[in-house]
C-alpha cells in the first residue's frame, strides 16, 4: 500500500540558459504549459519561434522554496522575483569549439584541420565545415581519431573524403610553424602513423579547437545548492527535486541525443502543467515531538524539509520542521537520524515474521528481493541512510546473533553516499560492543543490483 | 542549549550493576539537540545495556519526557516507577537532580557528562561559549567571550603564547582573543582594546556560591 497527497504546484517553468539546447526546450514546454526563457544575455536564437515568456540580462541571484512552489530572484537593476513551479537550467557545454574559420567565401586554399582529442560535438561541426570547403580547397584533417559514432556520421566522413579531403591519422600533436626560409608560409610536420614517417604539409588556413568554458554551469551549481557529484546526472532526473540540469558539461552529446534528453525532461514538468501533482508521501513528521533540532532539515539530501509554524503545535516553539512531499524522495535519513524519534513512515511494512539478521538497502539488494529459501530473513530499507543505529541494536538484540548490514558501493547512492553515513554508524556501534564485552558483531556489506541472491549467502556465509 | 556527551559506557555499566529493572529516560530538551539524551539515545542506551547484562538477567525500559528539568513534565514517569528499581537518566545534570528531588526514593544514575554550554558550530559538532560568570562583558569584547573562550580566562588579551590565530595549549584551539582582534577591527572598534577590563566581580559567578535568579513581577507579595 501506497499513500499520496496531492500538491498544489505552479505549472510555470523557467528554462536559463542562452545556447541552443535551451531554445529547443523551451519551445517544446511552450506547447504543454507556461515557460519563462531567461538567460544573463540575449541569446542569437529567434524567439519568434518560441511562445512563451522571455527575461533577458538578468543573472540568477538565488533560488528559494521546493519543487513545484519555486521563487527565483533575477538580478537585473534591482531584483525581480518569480514565481516558478520547476527550474531548468541548461549551461552551455564546456568544450572544444573550432575556431579559425574563415569568415564568407574561401576558395583556392590549402586548409589544415587539426582535431587532436575532442569530442562529438566538435566533429559535427567539423565535418560540415570540411565538406563544404572541400568543394574549392584542398583540405587536410589531422586527427587522433576519426570519430562517426553520431548520426549520419559515416555518410558525412564519406563525403568529405569523396571530395577530397584527406584523413591524417597520428597519435602525436603536429609541429605547427614557419617554413624554413620563408617566414611568410606556413606548415606542419606531423608523423603520419598510416604510412610510419613524417610528412610536412603546407597551409594557408589553419582550424583548430580551442577549449572554452563558455558558461558557469558549476557556479549555478553552487548557487543551487547541488552537489557537483549531479553534474551529468541521467536525463530528465532531477538535481534536487524540482530542478533539472541539462546534462552533458562537456558537449559530447550527439543531436538525437540531445532530443532524447529534451523530451525526457519536457515530459518530467509536463505533470506539473494542471498545477496539481499526485507524489507519495513516505515519512511525516509528528510536530507535537519535534525538538526543532534542525536535524533534518540539516541532513535531507533533497532539501525537502522545512519550517511550518503553527500555534496549535503543542512543542515548546509552536514551530517544528515538516516534510515537503513533492521534494522528499523517501530516503528514511531523517527517520534515523532525528534524536527525538519524532518521524514517523507514513506506511509501515507489516513486521517481519521472523527475526531479520540482514537489514538491506533495496536499491543494493534489488536482487534479493525474492530471496525465499534462503536461509535467513531480509528486511528491506529504502535506502542505507534509513537503517539507523537503533534499528541495527534492537536486530541484534532479538535475534542475539550477528546482523549483516547492506548498501550500496561507494558512488552508487541515490541519495548521496549514504552508504558512507551507514558505514560510521557501524564503526560506533562495534566500538561500543566490543567495550562492553559483547560478542556480537555489526557487519557492513556492499551489493549491487546485479547480484544474485547466492552472493550474498556467500557473503553472509550461508550458502544454500 | 546545554551540551553533554555520553559517559564512557563501561563507567554506566559499572554504575548500573546490582539493580535488576532499570528504566532509561531521555529528556527532549537540549540533550536531544545534541544527540547524546533523547528519545533515540534512550532506546539505543537500553538495547546496548539489555545485551551487555544479558546474563545477569537485567530487564530494560526506556522513554523520554519533553523536559527532564520540569517537575511537571516528570509527572508521568510516575504510574511507570513502581516496576524499576533505578532510572538511568540522559538528561544533562540539571534533569538527573530534578529526577532525583521529584522522586525521593528511586535511585537516579547520570548516563551523560554535562559538558558545556554552547552551540552546534555544525551538524555533530558542539563547542562551548559561555561560562554563565554572571556579569556579561561580550559588548566590550566583539561579542566573543574570553571567560569560556580564552584558555585562561584573560579579560585583557592576547598573551603572549598567542601563534597564529592559535592558542599555545593546543593547535585546535583557537585564540579567543585573536578573534575579538580581528572582529574589533572589521568593527573599527580597536580602541575598544586600550580599555582596561577592570577584574570582575566572581562573586556572581560560582566563586559566590550557588546562584539563583527571581525574576522580578512574577510572584505576588506575600507569596513566597
Ligand atoms: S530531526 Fe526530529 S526533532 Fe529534529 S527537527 Fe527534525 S523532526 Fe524535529
Ligand atoms: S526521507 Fe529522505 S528525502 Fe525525505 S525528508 Fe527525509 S531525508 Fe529528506
Ligand atoms: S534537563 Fe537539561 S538537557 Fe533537559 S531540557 Fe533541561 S537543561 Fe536541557
Ligand atoms: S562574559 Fe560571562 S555571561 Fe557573557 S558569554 Fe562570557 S561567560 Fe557568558
Amino acid at each position: 500500500m501506497r499513500i499520496y497527497q496531492d500538491c498544489q504546484v505552479n505549472p510555470r517553468v523557467l528554462v536559463w540558459g542562452g545556447n541552443e539546447r535551451a531554445w529547443r526546450l523551451a519551445k517544446v514546454i511552450s506547447g504543454q504549459q507556461p515557460v519563462i526563457w531567461a538567460f544573463s544575455r540575449k541569446p542569437p536564437y529567434p524567439a519568434t519561434q518560441f511562445s512563451g515568456q522571455t527575461a533577458w540580462g538578468k543573472d540568477l541571484a538565488y533560488v528559494r522554496g521546493k519543487a513545484g512552489r519555486f521563487t527565483v530572484g533575477l538580478h537585473g537593476s534591482a531584483i525581480e522575483e518569480i514565481e516558478v513551479g520547476g527550474i531548468i537550467i541548461v549551461p552551455d557545454p564546456a568544450g572544444p569549439v573550432l575556431s579559425g574559420l574563415p569568415p564568407g567565401e574561401v576558395a583556392g586554399c590549402s586548409i589544415l584541420f587539426v582535431l587532436m582529442g575532442v569530442t562529438r560535438r566538435v566533429y559535427t561541426q567539423a565535418f560540415s565545415q570540411i565538406i563544404s570547403l572541400a568543394a574549392k580547397n584542398r583540405v587536410w584533417v589531422i586527427t587522433d581519431d576519426v570519430q562517426v559514432g553520431f548520426a549520419n556520421g559515416e555518410a558525412l566522413y564519406s563525403t568529405a573524403r569523396a571530395r577530397g579531403a584527406v584523413f591524417i591519422r597520428t597519435d602525436r600533436v603536429p609541429l605547427i610553424g614557419t617554413a624554413a626560409g620563408a617566414p611568410d608560409r606556413f606548415e606542419a610536420r606531423v608523423l603520419d602513423t598510416g604510412i610510419g614517417r613524417e610528412i610536412t604539409l603546407p597551409y594557408d588556413i589553419l582550424v583548430a579547437p580551442r577549449w572554452e568554458h563558455t558558461d558557469d554551469g558549476l557556479r549555478y551549481h553552487e548557487l543551487l545548492g547541488l552537489g557537483e557529484d549531479n553534474l551529468d546526472s541521467y536525463p530528465g532526473r532531477t538535481n534536487r527535486e524540482g530542478i533539472w540540469v541539462f546534462p552533458d558539461p562537456e558537449g559530447v552529446l550527439t543531436a538525437a541525443e540531445e532530443e532524447v534528453i529534451i523530451a525526457a525532461i519536457a515530459a518530467q514538468v509536463a505533470r506539473m502543467a494542471t498545477g496539481r501533482v499526485r507524489a507519495e508521501k513516505y515519512y511525516e513528521i509528528d510536530a507535537d515531538r519535534c525538538a526543532f533540532c534542525l536535524t533534518c532539515f540539516r541532513l535531507c539530501p533533497h532539501q525537502a524539509v522545512e519550517f511550518h509554524r503553527d500555534k496549535l503545535f503543542q512543542n515548546l516553539y509552536r514551530e517544528a520542521c515538516r516534510i515537503d512531499t513533492l521534494s522528499c524522495r523517501g530516503c528514511g535519513l531523517c527517520y534515523a537520524e532525528c534524536p527525538a524519534q519524532a518521524i514517523k513512515k507514513v506506511v509501515d511494512k507489516p513486521a517481519p515474521t521472523r527475526i531479520p539478521h540482514v537489514l538491506a538497502c533495496e536499491n543494493a539488494a534489488a536482487g534479493l528481493i525474492h530471496g525465499q529459501g534462503l536461509n535467513y530473513e531480509l528486511r528491506l530499507f529504502p535506502c542505507a541512510a534509513s537503517i539507523g543505529e537503533n534499528v541495527i541494536l534492537r536486530t541484534l538484540s532479538e535475534s542475539n546473533r550477528d546482523v549483516y548490514v547492506v548498501a550500496c558501493y561507494q558512488g552508487k547512492c541515490q541519495h548521496e553516499h549514504q552508504n558512507r553515513r551507514l558505514q560510521v554508524r557501524v564503526r560506533r556501534l562495534n566500538t561500543l560492543l566490543d567495550r562492553l564485552g559483547i560478542t556480537l558483531r555489526v557487519k557492513l556489506l556492499g551489493l549491487s543490483a546485479a547480484e544474485h541472491p547466492e552472493e550474498l549467502a556467500t557473503k553472509v556465509g550461508e550458502r544454500k | 542549549m546545554i551540551v553533554g556527551e555520553l559517559k564512557p559506557v563501561e563507567e554506566i555499566v559499572a554504575k548500573v550493576k546490582g539493580y535488576s529493572r532499570i528504566l532509561v529516560v531521555g529528556c527532549g530538551g537540549c540533550v536531544t539537540v545534541c544527540q547524546t539524551g533523547g528519545a533515540r539515545e534512550a532506546e539505543t542506551m537500553a538495547h546496548l545495556l539489555g545485551m551487555a547484562l544479558r546474563d545477569l538477567h537485567v530487564s530494560l525500559d526506556w522513554t523520554c519526557v519533553a523536559r527532564q528539568c520540569e517537575f511537571e513534565l516528570l509527572e508521568e514517569l510516575k504510574p511507570r516507577l513502581a516496576s524499576f528499581d533505578a532510572i538511568l537518566s540522559l538528561a544533562c545534570g540539571v534533569g538527573v537532580q530534578a529526577v532525583a528531588e521529584f522522586f525521593p526514593s528511586s535511585p537516579v544514575i547520570p548516563g551523560l557528562n554535562t559538558t558545556f554550554m554552547g552551540m552546534p558550530v555544525r551538524h555533530g559538532r558542539f563547542e562551548e561559549r559561555c561560562q554563565a560568570c554572571g556579569d556579561c562583558i561580550l559588548d566590550l569584547t566583539a561579542g566573543i567571550c574570553p571567560v569560556a573562550r580564552c584558555s585562561k580566562s584573560l579579560l585583557n588579551g592576547p598573551c603572549g603564547g598567542s601563534q597564529n590565530g592559535k592558542c599555545e595549549i593546543s593547535a585546535e584551539v583557537e585564540c579567543a582573543w585573536h578573534l575579538i582582534y580581528e572582529r574589533l577591527e572589521r568593527l573599527g572598534r580597536l580602541d575598544n582594546l586600550e580599555r582596561l577590563v577592570l577584574p570582575k566581580n566572581w562573586a556572581k559567578s560560582r566563586d559566590g556560591g550557588p546562584r539563583r535568579m527571581v525574576r522580578e513581577g512574577l510572584v505576588p507579595d506575600g507569596e513566597e
